[in-house]
């Protein structure tokens, strides 16, 4: 089990590094419940629009489901990835923790080739963003979801580069971790969008 | 100035400018960025209140021809959206930068870098919106901007296109400002400090940033699906094509009503610092306080459609809406009556700040009965869109916000600069305000009875001999206002030449801010004080000796002196990112948008990688941090 | 200034985490399944996506992301947010509906 205990004993840390580890985490919690608030406001416009299809593609003509199933289970597997990446960290594998990040930035751009494959072939298919309001809902919502996932790997692989030369400190520990927050975040929000976009309106639009 | 004991990282390795106005553009200390935000909210406020001033010689007698219908669109919209969003909630954000730290006894803000991203981001933001009178037209939809005038169909100019990129800037600025404080207070508030001794500002401030937290999401998603729209080419509030334009009324008033508990909370929190420290006495009913304050709070957030119930929603929603609007007043009520309660019995001291204060009761009790008019929905069916409503918002807006800014601005200012106004000059400020606003808003709530609809640059005598007249009072009105803020003015320039020196406690007041040097030294505090009480720095002042207590912080060392963040340059270049990229949006530039964006992607890489470890200063005199070892 | 040390450092082995990965996947498949077969009616289907969703949102919350042994004030923030979230996306959802 976990040997070296990375942490945070209070002898090695100041003070004010030991505060600004708990403003950070504590902070970011915060910006994840104004983040539902903000996909809270684009799931509600495109639950109040995506039945406005305008007898053009709707979701149960054009929806490919086992692609999504396929990038879900991208997704999903890039969450449990991140968490072993912090639990080398916290045992203090440096090698091992960066390997495991590589992976889940990895899974992430995966995840997003699928999803630009995916609009192609809708757009292809006569979905445009101003075909009708399903579109421009679709694509928003979707999109920034996407985009969500891009920054992501942004982060993760800018943590890579720079800040964790250092090694394992106490800083670096707190900045993985809410890295790590972030991508489960957005994991948790593809759950209500393949949910609700694409389950439920596979079924459910035509 | 103290000495810097010992420079870590990289302020060893480049100089940052240490005074003057340079460093105000690296600062990353939340008192400087209070100074920024204050004197641009006064700009910004001479702005709207010229808007308001043309606007008002426009409406002076019927028929007039001195604004064209054009520009006064423009005018109503940019000094709604200007006062709102760039002068009186940049002012209060200002206060709570100046103030809120200190009265938890912190040292600084949980995310200092952050704070300073927030300030150039509203600045920035302002200055771009306000760019589009000179550079094709101010937006002219109103300030609530509503689809589908919005569209680009029907407003092809770039006007609107302003209004969304500058809002946006601001907006995000804003944003960043609500997690910052909920994160200072919940987790940086010092030794003793329970959630029940806090100053009631810091309550305000607490729910303000939790409802900034909720309400920003939704304008940022309205102010993107109005950018897609005009620029993409979607159809979010393109009826023709599956567009709905309520879609926009709701979303912006799931914004814009908690928006307005956000421009009044804080006034309140103000109110409940001033009454007590002027009558000498404690708050009244300060549990019953904090709790009115998170109902507000929280049934703000539930009344958003007593905007719209001339929309046609129907009786159910009408009348649900109608209920929690009139329902808000209550918790409402409640303070008012506690403020009163604090002043019986109390030496009372009419100081400029207490003047303002008790003056604010009045104003705000007859601009929240007109709410409560204006809730019940048949009601508004008659009052909706005139004067009338014209008349309710202003006198909460200036009895509530105004004069809160006012109180806090003139309660605060020796903290500030270390220098007294004077209390004269600060008077005939206040009577001025008081009796101009009062002559320019009362005769609206006629004009609104009488039939004078709102947003109209002009109006027709066939309304009735006396809607001239009282047009011609409310005009009037505002050479009184004018006067009054002279006199401001004055007061200002007045205090910085010729003020005395305040010292650390003029007021004998009651909470931490006065415990410490005026102005308030780079570190805050000397030493972190242990509370041991509401109204802390009074308790020691009654029962202890005068003097705070230092807490005891585990690991501290007292030898290295005070830990300090280091400048910075990314704020302030991320936000140039920012402006440059909706520069390039609005004249439609792609290689302008890719850079501006560029910039700002490597100032945030820039955040994510830095690792600067400060510096250390020690104190003047008492000796820094209280460790155990 | 805060005392609190971190909390939100977890404690566990890699045994463990794929036991909470397991439950997921099996519910994205069964929900994949259930949709595309069309076994259920459209009622039903919706029911049980939404609960299955509910489930895999307090996976991902409680277990990877240590709500569960987080400070109070990481689930007041969330947890206000989650609620704020449904409020608002219920109530455009009813405000809205052509």
């Amino acid at each position: 089990m976990s040997t070296k205990e990375v942490e945070l004993t209070h002898d090695e840390q100041t003070p004010e590094e030991r505060q600004a580890q708990s403003n950070r985490v504590l902070g970011f919690w915060i910006f994840l419940g104004g983040e539902c608030a903000f996909f809270a406001a684009l799931f509600g416009t495109y639950i109040s629009l995506a039945s406005n299809t305008l007898g053009g593609p709707s979701p149960s003509t054009l929806f490919d489901l086992p692609l999504t199933g396929v990038m879900t289970l991208l997704l999903l597997t890039s969450s449990l990835t991140m968490v072993y990446a912090f639990m080398q960290m916290e045992r203090g594998n440096f090698a091992s923790m960066k390997l495991w990040i590589w992976v889940t930035a990895l899974l992430g751009l995966f995840f997003l080739e699928f999803q630009a494959y995916e609009f192609t072939n809708y757009w292809n298919s006569g979905l445009h963003f101003s075909t009708s309001a399903f579109g421009s809902a679709f694509y928003t919502l979707v999109g920034f979801h996407g985009l969500h996932v891009a920054f992501g790997v942004f982060w993760l692989l800018s943590l890579l580069t720079f800040s964790l030369k250092d090694g394992i400190t106490p800083a670096n520990t707190s900045k993985v971790w809410i890295a790590g927050l972030y991508w489960h975040f957005v994991d948790v929000v593809w759950v209500v969008i393949f949910t609700v976009v694409y389950l439920i309106g596979k079924v459910s639009i035509h | 100035m103290a000495a810097i004991a010992e420079p870590l990282g990289r302020a060893r390795s480049r100089t940052y400018p240490q005074s003057g106005l340079l460093s105000y553009l690296t600062t990353v200390d939340h008192k400087k960025i209070g100074h920024v935000y204050i004197a641009a909210s006064l700009f910004f406020f001479g702005v709207g209140g010229t808007e308001a001033f043309l606007m008002r010689l426009q409406l002076i007698r019927p028929g007039n021809t001195f604004i064209s219908a054009a520009t006064f669109n423009q005018l109503f919209t940019m000094h709604g959206t200007t006062m709102i969003f760039l002068a009186v909630m940049p002012f209060f954000i200002g206060f709570i930068n100046s103030v809120v730290p200190l009265q938890i006894g912190a040292r600084d803000v949980a995310f200092p870098r952050m704070n300073a991203l927030s300030l150039w981001l509203f600045i920035l933001g302002g200055l771009f919106l306000n760019s589009s009178w000179f550079l094709g037209g101010a937006p002219n939809a109103g300030w609530f901007n509503y689809a589908p005038i919005s569209a680009t169909a029907y407003n092809p100019g770039p006007g609107i296109d302003f209004y969304d990129l500058g809002l946006q800037l601001a907006g995000l600025g804003t944003l960043m400002t609500g997690v910052n404080f909920i994160a200072t207070i919940v987790n940086m508030r010092a030794p003793g400090m329970s959630f029940m001794r806090m100053p009631l500002f810091t309550w305000t401030t607490l729910v303000t940033s939790v409802l900034i937290l909720f309400a920003f999401p939704p304008l940022t998603v309205n102010l993107f699906l109005l950018m897609f729209d005009r620029l993409l080419g979607a159809n979010f509030f393109n009826v023709t094509h599956g567009g709905n334009v309520l879609l926009w009324q709701n979303l912006f008033w799931i914004f814009g009503h908690p928006e307005v508990y956000i421009l009044v909370l804080p006034a309140f929190g103000i109110f409940s610092e001033v009454f007590p420290t002027f009558s000498g006495k404690s708050l009244f009913g300060y549990d019953t306080m904090v709790w009115s304050i998170v109902a507000i709070g929280f049934l703000s957030f539930m009344v958003w459609t007593h905007h719209m119930f001339a929309v046609g929603m129907g009786p159910w929603v009408n009348s649900v809406f109608a209920i929690t609007s009139m329902l808000i007043a209550v918790p409402t009520g409640v303070k008012i009556f506690n403020w009163i309660f604090t002043m019986w019995g109390g030496r009372v001291r009419f100081t400029t700040a207490q003047l303002f204060a008790v003056g604010f009761i009045p104003i705000f009790v007859i601009g929240g009965m007109t709410g409560v008019m204006l809730a019940a929905a048949p009601a508004d069916l008659q009052f909706n869109n005139s004067y009338f409503v014209v008349a309710h918002m202003h006198y909460v807006m200036i009895g509530g916000s105004l004069f809160g800014i006012l109180a806090g601005l003139h309660y605060w200012w020796p903290k500030i600069t270390g220098k007294l106004m004077n209390e004269t000059l600060g008077r005939w400020h206040f009577w001025l305000v008081f009796i101009g606003m009062n002559v320019v808003f009362m005769p609206m709530h006629f004009l609104g009875l009488l039939g004078m609809p709102r947003r109209v640059f002009t109006y027709s005598a066939s309304l009735g001999p006396a809607v001239p007249i009282l047009n011609q009072i409310s005009t009037f009105g505002v050479v009184i206002l004018i006067a009054g803020f002279l006199f401001l003015l004055w007061n200002i320039i007045w205090s910085f030449r010729r003020g005395e020196v305040a010292g650390p406690d003029p007021w004998d007041a009651r909470t931490l801010e006065w415990s410490i040097p005026s102005p308030v030294p780079e570190y805050n505090f000397a030493a972190i004080p242990l509370v041991r009480g509401r109204d802390a720095w009074w308790v020691e002042k009654t029962e202890g000796n005068g003097e705070l207590v230092a807490a005891k912080i585990p690991g501290a060392h007292n030898e290295r002196g005070i830990h300090m963040p280091s400048p910075s340059w990314l704020p302030f270049v991320m936000a140039l990112g920012l402006f440059v990229a909706a520069y390039g949006a609005i004249f439609g530039a792609l290689p302008v948008i890719i850079v501006g964006l560029g910039t700002a992607v490597f100032c945030i890489y820039g955040f994510i990688v830095d690792n600067d470890k400060g510096y250390h200063v020690m104190p003047h005199g008492a000796v820094g941090e209280v460790g155990d070892k | 200034m805060s005392h609190n040390p971190p909390e939100y450092i977890p404690r566990g082995a890699a045994r463990r985490y794929l036991l909470y990965f397991t439950p997921m996947v099996i519910l994205t498949l069964i929900a994949f399944a259930l949709t595309m077969t069309g076994v259920l009616s459209i009622m039903e289907l919706v029911i049980a996506l939404l609960v299955m969703a509910a489930i895999q949102f307090y996976l991902q919350v409680y277990l990877f992301m240590h709500l569960n042994i987080g400070r109070r004030a990481y689930l007041m923030a969330f947890g206000a947010g989650v609620l704020a979230a449904l409020a608002i996306a219920l109530a455009l959802f009813f405000l809205l509906k052509v």
